[in-house]
């Protein structure tokens, strides 16, 4: 076991100014949140900020949806390549089919696929868009410029019961080799950098750390305070999904090559599921 | 002699055999590995994603070379034929890219190919918006998006060698043609093009290498997206070698693009290049 710096857990971070202009509020059922998507293509707002130039952007939007459709102890068991996991489920299937759906309805703010990331969440960040689906990670560069004019909420479940299982782990640990001379030195590093000093520094850089400073470190209003909120809640009832790009060693390209392909229709969301789950049999047969 | 040859024996020739050495074994890079004979190279061949980067390849390869020469000629019969003011500044101008880092200009032109960057605005104020795009993002323009920006890099080579090469030719060559009633045209492809014949075969050597072993641009741009539409041999090696631990796999397809550029600089200046 190493030990982690930082939290992620992956929601919607949505522009307040522009929800209120458009008249809606934050959903709370998954229907709403789709309304809310129309909504704002209709009014002529990117509803969701993403800049998949870089390939991983969309996994996240895949996986949160994924979360919301099928079984998180099935999600978890093929990501952990658990014998007899399947990636080509109904859910799975669904999960593919409503991203593809959003697509086709410029859901996605436009030529996504040749957008990078950072010019995605710098324009964001100068208040273009409704959301952006991403961790706390951008957190700051979204706060940085919006203050509390940024908000965030994990994806509301199907039927809005609260609670439901999304995306995010602790960040990737350190570790001490072993067969390090300097185990006493490398372990007193790994604690400054973890401990709760580390901690607020961490916040005072608008991220989440993995060690609890206590909510008083965190300013209320802040969108930081709602991540610190859905990754407690998440975190305490254990319903945090893996990040499926663990799965293989080339489960990155597989799942976001796939995911760029299946964003532009030239894959069905059947064809995606299968080629993923067969780098998966690759792997662990 | 000889202390060149041993510097070129340690840092090429030794890491050579080691790479070919290295691609007939099944290796993760880390643990021990077992040898499989030729398995990775019958592999290689029939994987269709090493096909479709080879044929990837192909493309970069009009874009690399056959572009960039064809417009290094045209500007050169330009210059060569008429004092153009400010030539200088231009050639510097043209040959710029060359000397600026490969991620330097990819940054720059993913901002230019931004769907709401420079060209498309461009495009936009023109009244042009129906060709505005997402350049690297559509499966049908990311790879020659990616070219043109290697159009962009090579060009200046090309017109610089060109240009010194124009020099070497004897002014008596054009003013016979001349004499004989040549116009531009005639005086370029009579004189000036058999002139450059060397230039011409250094030029496309160095610019099919490029081509075949682009790695840079595309890693910075689009990191072979999307789906697989950029993906070229390179990349492959980069991410069997480093991040999937087939490194066997890496090396045999790292020797097939190696012997590919051995044979094609081989023909290259054989056919091209002036006999002595």
């Amino acid at each position: 076991m190493g030990h982690r710096q930082k939290a992620e857990v992956v929601g919607a971070f949505y522009n307040k100014a522009t929800l209120r202009r458009l008249g809606l509020q934050v959903p709370t059922t998954f229907d709403q949140f789709q309304q809310s998507l129309a909504v704002a293509k209709s009014r002529g707002v990117p509803p969701i900020m993403v800049g998949n130039l870089d390939r991983w952007p969309m996994g996240h939007v895949f996986m949160v949806l994924q979360a919301r459709f099928d079984q998180a102890a099935s999600i978890s068991n093929w990501t952990y390549g658990h014998a007899g996991a399947t990636f080509d489920t109904a859910g799975t299937r669904k999960a593919a089919t409503v991203l593809q759906q959003w697509s086709d309805k410029g859901y996605f703010e436009d030529g996504f696929n040749g957008v990078s990331q950072e010019n995605a969440a710098a324009r964001f960040g100068k208040g273009e868009g409704l959301y952006f689906i991403t961790g706390p990670w951008e957190n700051q560069t979204f706060a940085g410029p919006l203050g509390d004019g940024v908000g965030f909420f994990p994806l509301p479940s199907l039927d809005g019961t609260p609670g439901a299982p999304t995306t995010g782990a602790l960040s990737l640990p350190f570790h001490i080799s072993s067969h390090s001379q300097n185990q006493a030195v490398a372990a007193a590093f790994i604690n400054f950098i973890t401990d709760q000093n580390a901690a607020k520094i961490v916040i005072g850089n608008g991220d989440l750390p993995a060690a609890n400073p206590g909510a008083a470190a965190v300013d209320p209003k802040s969108s930081l305070a709602a991540i610190s909120a859905a990754w407690s809640e998440k975190a305490k009832a254990g319903t945090l999904t893996p990040y499926l790009d663990w799965a293989t060693p080339t489960m990155g390209d597989t799942l976001f090559g796939g995911l760029q392909q299946l964003s532009e229709n030239r894959e069905t969301p059947a064809d995606f599921a299968a080629a993923v789950q067969q780098d998966w049999v690759k792997t662990h047969s | 002699m000889l202390p060149a040859l041993v510097v070129f024996g340690v840092f090429v020739v030794a890491p050579m055999i080691d790479g070919a050495w290295i691609s007939l074994f099944a290796w993760d890079g880390v643990t021990v590995g077992h040898w499989v004979g030729l398995s990775n190279y019958r592999e290689a061949l029939v994987d269709p994603l090493v096909r479709e980067a080879f044929r990837h390849s192909l493309v970069l390869v009009g874009f690399y070379a056959v572009l960039p020469i064809t417009i290094g000629l045209f500007l050169t019969a330009l210059m060569s034929h008429a004092r153009v003011r400010g030539s200088a500044a231009v050639r510097t101008i043209i040959f710029l890219p060359q000397v600026l880092a490969a991620v330097v200009i990819g940054v720059a032109w993913k901002w230019l190919y931004d769907p709401s960057g420079p060209i498309n605005s461009l495009l936009g104020a023109v009244g042009l918006s129906s060709l505005e795009h997402s350049w690297l993002g559509d499966f049908s323009t990311a790879l020659p998006a990616v070219g043109v920006i290697g159009t962009w890099v090579t060009t200046g080579l090309c017109l610089v060698l060109f240009v010194a090469g124009v020099q070497r030719i004897p002014l008596s060559r054009y003013e016979a043609a001349r004499v004989d009633g040549a116009g531009p045209v005639r005086e370029f492809f009579a004189v000036t093009l058999p002139g450059l014949r060397n230039e011409l075969a250094v030029a496309m050597s160095l610019s099919v290498i490029t081509a075949l072993r682009a790695f840079d641009i595309i890693f910075v741009t689009t990191k072979g997206g999307p789906g697989t539409a950029t993906t070229v041999p390179s990349l492959l090696i980069y991410q069997r070698a480093f991040i999937t631990g087939e490194v066997g796999s890496a090396a045999a397809i790292g020797a097939i693009m190696g012997a590919i550029i051995l044979l094609l600089s081989v023909v290259i200046t054989r056919v091209v290049e002036e006999r002595r």
